[in-house]
């Protein structure tokens, strides 16, 4: 067995320690190679969570599904990190818990560490098509619902089309590309219907030209799941929370997803008890978690956190009524006035 | 409580778009003290705000929100918590070009957070379009370095509805 294994942000004593991890796995018969992270695919990379450059390596391999072993001296639970590791953890306990990244693997029935996606929201997104629909073949799936569903192409530049529409998707940027608007907005329509042909880039291959229009991932998903949301299957039952806000300036008639955003940014909540709160039909609700799915932006957490969802879009501050009568000034829903940082 | 007026401030970069995102949203010409640029001109941009833009919008039942815009160059920095106190909330622009625009995006985070701790924060990155490999992702590490959860979204500050938003 081969195993392909990145550093990002270590220092060189912990890139010493390492590369005789590395060294030890052979005694599993695993062959394991270590270089710089750079970007491209990879089985497991392993980033030091105290530097910038660990951080952003990190989270690129949570938005491409790519497992990552974290080092750092915080016990608390990040970003759903399922493997972490104190920094001056010597080779021995380093091998170790990479042999077990590997156990985990081959247990949860993936046959190769090419389909090695350990991390959210890759698995988050296998687990909810496991729970809707294992035996769909991919042309009769929705666009959005097989981006959501699969993790492999998140590490990929995809060149998409339907309907003689192309656009080209960028998962790691989080953008969309097409020749023209009409592409994009007409694509985007038809992204909660079936006949999408999904063709990732192949690494190493120089990136096809994107066109010269763009528009963010997350506004492109859910201006998708929004228009026709009764085309999705309910979004599975579980608790569910987002860490970051998605990106949705250019979208600015997406008051809906905002409500929705908030609310997960603050909790970690149900479908029924988001759409209870934030006042929405089921069908909306769930077409806008579908879209944060596929953007690569929703997290499964285990337990039900909220003890009182009523607190969650309780005006914190005295400007609220004014920043009401703002949003309503800029055509806005009252409710969706909350620019605060969620603190 | 209902206040008589309101403020509302941009901050951010040089060249991020400010003024731009300011003479879209107001409800007539700002007033701007914009001068041309000393050190020749960046791209399209020829001039730069040496002080402050002003301008306002009356919102539905009269009150006046006054939008401020601070000029983006550190040496005008003193005039930041004189702007930015009494203010509903900071809107920092950023522009996606900027190589170093995680780092810049933390400094205004914090430059703001010790002017008042609690004050609403959105981020605007300007120039999405210029720059085809720019990802959020510099941005949101770096608002995580912070501690908060500020939102941020990429806009086109000459549109009025994606900046009102």
């Amino acid at each position: 067995m081969r195993i392909d294994l990145t550093y990002a942000g270590l220092t060189e004593q912990m890139l010493q320690r390492l590369k005789l991890a590395a060294q030890l796995l052979a005694s599993q018969q695993i062959q394991a190679s270590v270089r710089a992270w750079d970007g491209t695919h990879c089985h497991v990379v392993v980033v030091l969570a105290l530097n910038g450059y660990g951080e952003y390596a990190q989270e690129i391999a949570r938005r491409r599904g790519t497992t990552a072993l974290r080092l750092s001296y915080s016990t608390e639970a990040f970003d759903n990190v399922r493997w972490q590791l104190a920094p001056d953890s010597p080779a021995g306990v380093m091998a170790q818990t990479l042999i077990k990244i590997i156990e985990d693997v081959e247990s949860n029935s993936l046959s190769s560490l090419a389909d090695m996606h350990a991390g959210y929201p890759g698995s988050l997104a296998r687990t909810v098509l496991r729970k809707i629909d294992t035996t769909s073949t991919p042309p009769n799936v929705p666009g959005l619902l097989r981006l959501a569903r699969d993790p492999k192409l998140r590490a990929h530049t995809i060149q998409a089309s339907v309907s003689g529409r192309k656009i080209t998707l960028r998962l790691a940027t989080s953008r969309v590309f097409a020749a023209t608007l009409s592409d994009l907005q007409a694509s985007s329509v038809l992204l909660n219907s079936p006949g999408w042909s999904l063709s990732p880039v192949p690494q190493g291959t120089n990136s096809p030209n994107c066109g010269e229009v763009s528009l963010s991932l997350d506004a492109y998903c859910l201006g998708g799941a929004l228009q026709s949301p009764e085309k999705l299957p309910p979004f599975p039952d579980g608790c569910y929370t987002l860490k970051s806000w998605p990106d949705l300036g250019s979208a600015p008639r997406l008051v809906e997803a905002l409500r929705v955003a908030q609310v997960l940014l603050r909790s970690s909540i149900t479908p029924d008890e988001l759409a209870g709160v934030c006042d929405m039909n089921k069908v909306n609700v769930s077409a806008c978690l579908w879209a944060f799915l596929a953007s690569g932006l929703l997290y499964s957490t285990a337990n039900l956190s909220v003890s009182n969802l009523t607190t969650v879009v309780t005006p914190i501050k005295p400007f609220s009524r004014l920043l009401e009568r703002i949003a309503s000034r800029f055509g806005l829903s009252p409710r969706s006035v909350n620019i605060g940082n969620g603190t | 409580m209902i206040l008589d007026t309101a403020k509302l401030v941009f901050a951010g970069a040089v060249g991020a778009g400010k003024t731009t995102a300011i003479r879209s949203i107001a409800d007539g010409a700002p007033v701007s003290t914009d001068v041309p640029m000393t050190d020749g001109a960046h791209g399209d941009k020829t001039t730069t705000t040496v002080a402050l833009d002003f301008s306002e919008v009356i919102l539905d039942d009269g009150t006046p929100l006054l939008v401020y815009g601070l000029p983006g160059q550190d040496h005008f920095s003193f005039m930041r918590p004189i702007v930015i106190k009494g203010a509903i909330g900071v809107i920092v622009l950023l522009d996606a070009r900027d190589t170093e625009i995680g780092n810049r995006c933390e400094h205004w985070v914090r430059s703001i957070r010790e002017i008042d701790p609690t004050m609403a924060i959105g981020i605007g990155v300007t120039q999405v379009d210029r720059s085809p490999n720019f990802g959020l992702a510099d941005v949101r590490e770096a608002i995580r370095r912070c501690g908060s959860s500020v939102p941020v979204f990429t806009l086109d500050p000459r549109d009025k509805d994606q900046t009102s938003h």
